[in-house]
């Protein structure tokens, strides 16, 4: 096994024996339908919300496992070990993306055919949605590096890291939210379709160089 | 090295830029004073009303200069902090630092006045139109750089975490504002001024617009240099103080 | 092989930590760093790994620079500062295949160097102090590098544990390896040479521009 896989097992292997790994899924349900059971009250739920709803819970849920990405590295100094070791730093930036995606973006987005029904959305719709996801969420996990390695060494910094990190995620949210919502009005939009697969490409070509950066700063 | 003609980097000399702001505060201070006193009595008392806003086009002495340094500010960050970056020095770091605030003040101002005068003209105080989405994202990017700089105590390393946060945030705001952009036309009319003297406002109310940006201007100015010499003096307080427990 | 150092020195904000030092190691010798608390041992020993940027000179390893070679570096050198590196989540046995896995080497579990086979399936965070440092030793033996840069390898160790890292050390040294050691104490090892680091008088240099 190539050195990098061998880091990618074990990273999956480590952050799913915790027991925190449901947690942001389970944040996910409860806002979800915390906000729901809110709206429904009230009969004001419209595509638009719901799908804006469906998105912002994602973006929120994401931001929970980010803290932990490269803090615990750096702190017991296997992050210093790998710096020697035959992987680069952007390779372990892209492992440790990855990592989060995979147990972090992609539960979340198992549930969401699930999720769609007290948010009233049709379950054709919700696979559509799906897709949508599935080119947007990775480049939140990426996006999310920045901040994990923005604010390494520092203890309590989640506020501070949800507060650099959140409006980050708003040209992903923007886009991946109308294309839902037109999705949910049975209008397939493949230019703005494409734009998302663009603006979401671009992050992960240029994030892990941006968090290498950042994390050499902490080196110095 | 060393070039006898005089460089601009020599205010980067934190001891040089106290004793060179110490001479332009005074006389930009001046400068403001008249400047803003001229341009907003002149826009606010002598120019007529307009036959459609009525009065309420008056405003516009106050939240055109405001959105215009909201953004330019900014945009001056981005520089100082990729100077900072490249070149190291202190001054410039301080000043991106020192202008943060300001540039969050002249945001929100320009966002209030801009929702007192939505409110009879577009019969609402707000609305999510491309422009003002535009100004909600900057003021978010502002609320993060001030934020890592409350967070965490100054040093070299947090000067290039927070320059580095400045670039990163300029790339996210300006995608934002294109995501925005995407689909929509908005509600604003285009920009108040432009170099086009055909899509320029009527001269009436050019003439003082002018006036009051540059009072605008010179008031950013010396607010920057002053809160930069703040800067400059905290942390020369600290290297004193250190050097004061290591004797 | 050949590591030189050739008069580095390093500032960390305005001040200055250490400066014009100057050293070459040979095959199979060992080399301590010595000095107070403070005066910058675990500084240069980052520094000579490249996790930090030395403000003036030079590294060469067989008369290359490799100031800025990230892949040489990576080859040869090994760095084991005051962390061990473990997860006290996974067992000693986990561990050791981690790094097995990353290094693409293995570790002797026939001579056992530093005898963990006894203690494989234990968590980390059950073993003791000594036994972790233990482990974190282990990591020696498995990544087959030439130059290692140890920062006070022997705290919280026994006597008998003391005696088996100074073996695995002369074993280093036989095959060629080489050591540089920050420590207080010798521990009973005789070094080629010594760098003495010591606290500069005044840590703030004048060239602080905000004097």
């Amino acid at each position: 096994m190539k050195p990098y896989i061998y880091l990618l097992s074990h990273e999956m292997k480590f952050s799913t024996t915790g027991k925190s790994l449901l947690l942001s899924t389970c944040f996910f349900i409860i806002i979800i339908l915390t906000t729901s059971i809110s709206i429904s009250q009230f009969g004001v739920k419209t595509s638009a919300t719901s799908v804006a709803i469906l998105w912002v819970a994602l973006a929120l849920s994401a931001l929970l496992s980010v803290k932990v990405m490269f803090q615990i590295d750096f702190d017991d100094g296997t992050l210093d070990w790998l710096m020697l070791s035959p992987i680069s730093l952007e390779t372990i930036i892209v492992v440790k993306a990855i990592t989060h995606w995979l147990t972090t973006c992609l539960p979340m987005m198992v549930l969401t055919p699930l999720v769609c029904i007290p948010l009233g959305i049709t379950f054709h719709s919700a696979l559509w949605i799906l897709l949508v996801m599935l080119i947007g969420t990775p480049a939140i996990s990426f996006i999310s590096t920045i901040g994990a390695a923005l604010t390494l060494g520092e203890r309590g910094s989640h506020l501070l890291l949800s507060i650099f990190i959140l409006p980050t995620f708003l040209p992903i949210l923007l886009f991946g939210i109308k294309i839902s919502m037109l999705i949910t009005n049975s209008i397939y939009d493949s230019s703005a379709f494409l734009i998302l697969l663009a603006i979401s490409l671009v992050c992960i070509a240029i994030t892990p160089f941006i968090t290498s950066m950042i994390i050499k700063v902490h080196y110095t | 090295m060393h070039n006898s003609k005089r460089s601009i980097w020599e205010i980067a000399n934190p001891k040089r830029f106290v004793s060179i702001s110490s001479k332009l505060i005074p006389l930009l201070a001046i400068v403001t004073i008249f400047s803003l006193g001229v341009g907003v009595s002149w826009g606010i008392f002598f120019t007529p009303d307009d036959f459609r806003q009525g009065s309420a086009v008056k405003i516009i002495y106050i939240h055109v200069p405001s959105a215009f340094l909201a953004i330019n500010i900014y945009i001056m960050m981005l520089i100082t902090s990729i100077i900072w970056l490249v070149r190291r020095h202190h001054v410039s770091l301080l000043a991106a630092k020192a202008a943060a605030p300001i540039g969050l003040i002249m945001t929100l101002v320009a966002i209030l006045t801009g929702a007192i005068w939505g409110k009879p003209i577009w019969g609402t105080y707000w609305v999510w139109d491309p422009r003002l989405t535009s100004f909600a994202i900057l003021l978010m990017f502002y609320i993060g750089y001030i934020s890592i700089w409350s967070a965490l105590e100054y040093n070299e390393k947090v000067g290039d975490l927070s320059a580095l946060l400045c670039i990163i945030g300029s790339i996210f705001a300006l995608l934002s504002r294109y995501a925005v952009l995407f689909w929509s036309q908005g509600l604003h009319q285009g920009a108040s001024l432009s170099l086009d003297k055909e899509e320029n406002i009527s001269n009436v109310f050019y003439l003082p617009l002018l006036v009051c940006l540059f009072g605008f201007f010179s008031l950013f100015l010396t607010l920057l240099l002053i809160r930069t010499r703040t800067e400059i003096r905290i942390k020369r307080m600290t290297s004193l103080m250190r050097r004061n427990s290591e004797k | 092989m050949k590591l030189t150092g050739h008069s580095l020195s390093f500032k960390r904000g305005e001040s200055l930590i250490f400066s014009e030092i100057n050293f070459s190691i040979n095959s199979g010798s060992i080399c301590f760093v010595k000095g107070a608390n403070g005066s910058g041992k675990s500084t240069l020993m980052r520094l000579l790994v490249g996790f930090l940027k030395s403000e003036t000179g030079s590294i060469n390893l067989d008369n290359q620079d490799i100031t800025n070679n990230r892949e040489i570096r990576a080859e040869n050198f090994l760095y084991l500062g005051h962390e061990n590196v473990i997860k006290p989540q996974l067992t000693v046995i986990e561990q050791i295949l981690f790094w097995q896995g990353i290094s693409q080497n293995t570790y002797d579990f026939e001579s056992d160097p530093m005898k963990v086979s006894s203690i494989l399936r234990k968590k980390l965070y059950q073993c003791s102090e000594g036994q972790r440092r233990r482990v974190a030793l282990s990591r020696l033996s498995i990544e087959k590098k030439r130059f290692w840069f140890l920062d006070e390898p022997t705290v919280s160790l026994d006597d008998s544990n003391i005696q088996l890292f100074k073996e695995s050390l002369k074993d280093h040294c036989n095959n060629g390896g080489s050591a540089l050691i920050a420590t207080h104490d010798n521990i009973g090892i005789k070094p080629s040479f010594e760098i003495l680091l010591t606290i500069k008088k005044s840590l703030t240099e004048q060239n602080d521009p905000f004097l």
